[in-house]
């Protein structure tokens, strides 16, 4: 039967070709689309993993403006979490804000104090001019300034600002901050107010040695929750009044983002499905119609129905089979196109271009595909099942 | 002789979808016993019921009243798939339009139902070479249906018949496409076929020159034997 099966998709050759170019070019985009979500997942994925570790100790709200954790606290986890094989990292930082300017203008900042060379919110920056800051610089009054506030205050790289701020007694205090380089978040709201500052600097600010959050980098994800169980333990036992977050509990941004891509794919999806199973299903029945008098002459001289049945199914099998790897072989050439192309493009609401291209995972697009192909199985099945239930002597009867 | 076949009473009504009552009746109380080995030719106008009492014989299509019994056994008592493994063998039915598988050449045409019996390879070849000679197409092998006559798809037709050596051949109208001189060769094939193998042939022609190698003659006129 495969054999026949082989023959007779080959007979109407148009056919054929229009078919399985439904198939392939709907395989297709299924795996481009997918390819495209998956890597843009995982690049936002990896993004916000970087700002907030994959495990954040914070200091629980008591009411108090920008509660901290402080130095023992922070003594006692780095103490419990040193050594441990799972960590790759710990990372500090301190929220400031405040007014900066000069003597002629002035603005509002919302700083970080980071460690640099750390992962973290330095990390997401894009240097606009001037140089960025260092490890070496972790006890310099220098800071990175947004390009959006250097243009209001009408500074640039190696000149000097003012910052002022409440610390943490509530009373002002101000200090000389040197503009080492101007930078970008990628973020256009972010940018209107944003400064990057050594995290002791951002303590000297404040008045203070605590920080506003602690970021623990794990070299893999499947140990978040061990590490969790753990500090949970920690606190509950010396009483401590922190909270451990997973990042995705910190990561509302990039579930908006997923949950959102999810959905358009989720329609595109069913568009999709819909399409091929109507033109696919049009297709096949033109065909089968066109061989009623063939199938009941083959049933007439003894051919049993479940044989009719599986001679169909393997013709919509090799339809499939065919239109599978015309996909593959379509999106392979389209996403090594467009990576080498290196196309980018400025999403709404940031100022940074992201690149546009395709991580083709075979892998991902297991579920798409194979349901995909289930609906085209589908599609046909009604027809095929429609012809070889007919009576003998109607089909053959058929003009 | 045994009977080979017997069919008593049967009758065929075609209700029309609108109206039950109003049904066209193609058979009516038709009876015929045919002997192992025997010769029969149908003939009758348009319309008398010829090829449906063919397609009932066959067994690919079920009489609304009567009996249809091949070797004794009534068709109506058994499944589908029995019958189907019955026209594989015993029962072959070659169509006036000979419905060839189109995507298959002429030798994997015939070669078809012995596949179905699932011969070896090298009887298959030994009996496709034998009756293609026989009638002539050995040399349209390889050629596939559309590049055929009518005439000689026809004798493609009946060699895929002919290939399986059944003890019942029902034919309608095999040899209307054939000129006279293949339409004899056909019938001379047939005739051999009666007397070496014993097989039983039941054929619809209109032909009168082909009634003389029938060892019966039947005349039907409005769904009856007259």
């Amino acid at each position: 039967m495969l054999f026949l099966a082989f023959r007779n998709i080959f007979r109407n050759k148009r056919r054929t070709f229009m078919t399985v170019l439904i198939l392939g070019v709907s395989f297709t985009l299924l795996m481009l689309i997918n390819s495209y979500v998956t890597t843009m997942y995982d690049i936002l994925k990896k993004g916000s993993i970087e700002q907030t570790g994959h495990v954040q100790i914070q200091a629980r709200d008591t009411g108090k403006d920008n509660p901290l954790i402080g130095v023992s606290d922070i003594l006692m986890i780095e103490k419990s979490l040193a050594g441990n094989s799972k960590v790759y990292d710990i990372a500090k930082e301190l929220d400031v804000s405040g007014l900066v300017g000069t003597d002629m203008r002035s603005t509002i900042f919302n700083a970080v104090g980071v460690e640099y060379a750390k992962k973290g919110a330095a990390s997401s920056l894009t240097l606009v001019s001037g140089f960025n800051l260092t490890r070496e610089d972790y006890d310099k009054e220098s800071l990175l300034l947004s390009s959006e506030i250097a243009q209001k205050i009408n500074v640039k790289e190696g000149h000097y600002v003012v910052l002022v701020v409440t610390n943490s007694d509530g009373v002002l205090n101000l200090s000389n901050g040197y503009i080492n380089g101007l930078v970008s978040t990628g973020q256009t709201d972010r940018d209107l107010y944003f400064v990057s500052l050594p995290l002791k600097f951002a303590q000297t600010l404040l008045g203070t040695e605590g920080v506003s959050r602690m970021m623990i980098y794990l070299d893999d994800e499947k140990s978040i929750d061990s590490i969790i169980v753990q500090l949970k333990g920690l606190i509950e036992e010396n009483n401590l009044n922190l909270i451990v977050k997973d990042w995705k509990e910190l990561a509302s941004y990039y579930f908006g983002l997923k949950n959102l891509y999810d959905f358009i794919f989720a329609f595109v999806f069913v568009i999709i499905c819909v399409l091929v199973a109507l033109s696919v299903s049009e297709i096949i029945s033109i065909g089968l119609f066109e061989r009623f008098r063939e199938i009941g002459t083959m049933r007439a001289i003894g051919t049993k129905k479940n044989e009719v049945f599986v001679l169909l199914l393997l013709e919509t099998l090799l339809y499939n089979i065919s239109g599978i790897a015309f996909g593959v072989i379509f999106a392979l050439i389209i996403s090594s196109g467009t990576n080498m192309a290196r196309i980018t493009f400025v999403p709404p609401g940031q100022n940074a271009a992201v690149p546009f291209m395709f991580n083709l995972n075979i892998t991902h697009t297991f579920l798409p595909v194979g349901l995909l192909l289930f609906v085209s199985f589908l599609s046909t099945i009604f027809p095929i099942i429609k012809t070889t239930k007919m009576r003998i002597v109607e089909v053959i009867r058929h003009v | 002789m045994s009977a080979l076949l017997e069919i008593i009473g049967v009758s065929k009504q075609y209700p029309v979808k609108q109206n039950m009552e109003n049904s066209t009746i193609a058979l009516r109380g038709v009876s015929l016993t045919v002997d192992a080995g025997q010769f029969i030719v149908i003939n009758g106008p348009s319309g008398s019921g010829k090829s449906t009492l063919l397609h009932i014989i066959s067994g690919i299509d079920s009489p609304t009243d009567g009996i249809v019994k091949f070797d004794g056994i009534p068709l109506s008592t058994l499944s589908e798939d029995c019958c189907t493994e019955l026209r594989r063998r015993d029962i072959i039915l070659i169509f006036q339009s000979f419905e060839l598988i189109q995507s298959l050449t002429v030798y994997e045409n015939v070669e078809y139902p012995l596949r179905l019996l699932k011969l070896s390879k090298k009887l298959r070849h030994q009996i496709i070479t034998s009756v293609m000679k026989d009638l002539g197409i050995d040399g349209f092998s390889s050629r596939f249906p559309r590049e055929l006559s009518g005439g000689q798809q026809q004798r493609v037709g009946i060699c895929r018949a002919l290939a399986v050596s059944p003890r019942l051949l029902v034919g309608d109208e095999i040899t209307a496409n054939l000129d006279s001189e293949n339409a004899n060769r056909v019938y001379n094939i047939l005739k051999q076929l009666q007397k070496k193998e014993g097989m039983t042939v039941i054929t619809v022609s209109h032909d009168e020159t082909l009634t003389k190698y029938a060892d019966k003659v039947i005349t039907m006129r409005d769904g009856r034997i007259v």
